[in-house]
Parts: C-alpha cells; structure tokens; sequence
C-alpha cells in the first residue's frame, strides 16, 4: 500500500510552471526587499546617532547646570537677577517681586526648558522617520 | 545574509516547494507562484533569525505552508470541488492540458482537509520523513503519522481506480 500511494504520487506529481519567469520576478521582489532592507539600516543607524549626540548634549548641558548651581559664579548670578528684575513692579534694583512677574518668569524658563527638550527629539524624529 | 547567498541556498528547494504548493493548491499554477514568493520574500526578511536549527529547505516549506494556510484563512484560496471550478473558470490551453494530466492527483486530494492532503504531498510526493513535516506543519509527530493514516484511507478509492486504468 505504501509503496503504491509513493508511487501514485510520483507519477502524477505536477510539474512548476516556467522556471526562469519565477525566477526573474522572485530576484525583482528580493531587489526591491533589500532596498528597503537598506534603507531601514541607514535610518536606524541615523537614529542611533542622533540620539547618541542628544545624550551626549544632555549629560554636557545636565553637568554644567550642576556645576552653575554649586558654584554660582558672580556673573551669572548678577545676570539672574537682572532678568528677574524686568519682572519687578519698578524695574531692576526695585524692592519687592509682584506674583504675576515671578509667575511669568518661571513660566517662561519652564516653556524654554520645555522647547530645548522636545523640539530637538520631534526634529529627530520627523528626520529619521522613525516612530515609537 | 545577502542576497546572492539567499538565492543560492533557496534554488536548490525551489522546484521542490514550487511543486508541493501546486498540488496543495489543487493545479492553481498562479495562486501557487504567488505563494512560493511569497514565501521566499518573507525568508530572504527573516533570514537574520535563520539560525539553522532546522535545514534550510524544511524552514522554507514551513514559511510557504503558513503563508498557504493564512491565504486559506483569509479566503483568497477557493478549496471547491474541482467540478465546479471547472465550471465557474476558463483556464489557458496550457493550464488546462497541464491539470489534466495531473487531474488523477488533484481529485484524490481535491475532498482532503488541508492538514491531512500538507501530509500526504510531504510524506509521498516530497519523500519527507515524518520528523520534518512535524517540523513543517508545527505540529508533534504522531499527529503527522494521524494524517497520513486517515490521508491514506481517503486516497484508497481513487488509488484503486488509478491502477485499474
């Protein structure tokens, strides 16, 4: 019996169409493939990099702000409170903050914060096509 | 894996797989290519992950039968009675000479569950032993060895009337 199915099989086992037309199309398709495949590679390795320098910017910017914050240098402590002082009732040297200057004041080092975070991650992002 | 080695190592079962998924498909020569493609385009993807646990060829009949079976799932396989695709389609002189001639095959397998005719072709047409249609088909062994023994109960007949002629 198991001699006959095999058998039976064999000689009515259909043959492939033309060979060289597959062949010619499957080649096409893998081209098509490995461009895409290629693409993909350059892009990731982009998106590696980008977020390689954004690290890097991160890890500068983080330690110079520690560092301006334990040693607050004269000059830049005299610059802060210029800028605070534009928000001063009187002007700079006035005694006595009003709230909705501080109030504007923080929300405008929040929102510069904000924009240096986010817009370089959305450049990156719109640059290497890439989503999460 | 570049391209070039892909092709080399996939053209030594390229026949092979191109035949089996035409008797799976019941002679639908176009249906079949298409899934052979398919199937070799969603290799040459994966081919990273190839790690070659198994042969090369078993892993590529095993994309070409799942891609079968989700074409199967989704429809754009039609599994009707070869009597009325005759009927509904007109096929090209050389389609139609080349199913007639394996007309004797396709009606064997024409009323088979998928599974049970997957067995038959890989185990009689393929000469697979059954460790590797597991493989295959996913599936353990003896349920491989199950679908041969109920595949050949149902072939009986037409087996039958084949050798008579």
């Amino acid at each position: 019996m198991e001699n006959e199915i095999r058998e039976f099989f064999h000689a009515t086992a259909p043959q492939p169409g033309d060979e060289t037309s597959f062949r010619l199309e499957l080649n096409a398709r893998l081209a098509e493939v490995e461009k895409v495949r290629q693409y993909c590679d350059r892009e990731i390795r982009r998106t590696r990099r980008t977020e390689l320098a954004l690290l890097i910017a991160g890890v500068i910017i983080g330690g110079l702000v520690t560092a301006v914050i334990i040693l607050r240098p004269e000059p830049l402590v005299r610059l802060w409170e210029a800028l605070r002082g534009l928000f001063r009732p009187g002007g700079a040297g006035q005694e006595g903050v009003s709230p909705l200057g501080n109030m504007l004041f923080w929300l405008l080092s929040a929102l510069m914060l904000l924009v240096s975070v986010i817009l370089p991650i959305v450049f990156s992002r719109r640059r290497s096509g890439w989503r999460a | 894996m570049t391209r070039e080695e892909f092709i080399s190592l996939a053209s030594a079962g390229q026949a092979s797989l191109r035949r089996f998924l035409l008797a799976l498909c019941n002679g639908d020569a176009a249906t079949a290519d298409d899934i052979a493609q398919e199937a070799l385009v969603n290799a040459f993807v994966a081919s990273s992950s190839f790690r070659g646990a198994a042969r090369f060829e078993t892993w590529l009949f095993r994309i070409a039968y799942n891609c079968f079976i989700d074409r199967l799932r989704r429809r754009q396989i039609h599994t009707e009675p070869l009597d009325e695709k005759a009927s509904s389609a007109v096929p090209s002189a050389d389609e139609a000479d080349r199913r007639f001639r394996h007309e004797d095959l396709y009606r064997a397998l024409d009323k088979l569950p998928e599974k049970e005719r997957a067995a038959l072709l890989l185990h009689y047409m393929e000469d697979r032993p059954v460790k590797e249609i597991a493989d295959i088909m996913e599936i353990p062994a003896g349920s491989v060895r199950a679908y041969l023994t109920r595949g050949r109960r149902h072939i009986k007949d037409y087996l039958e009337k084949w050798k008579t002629r």
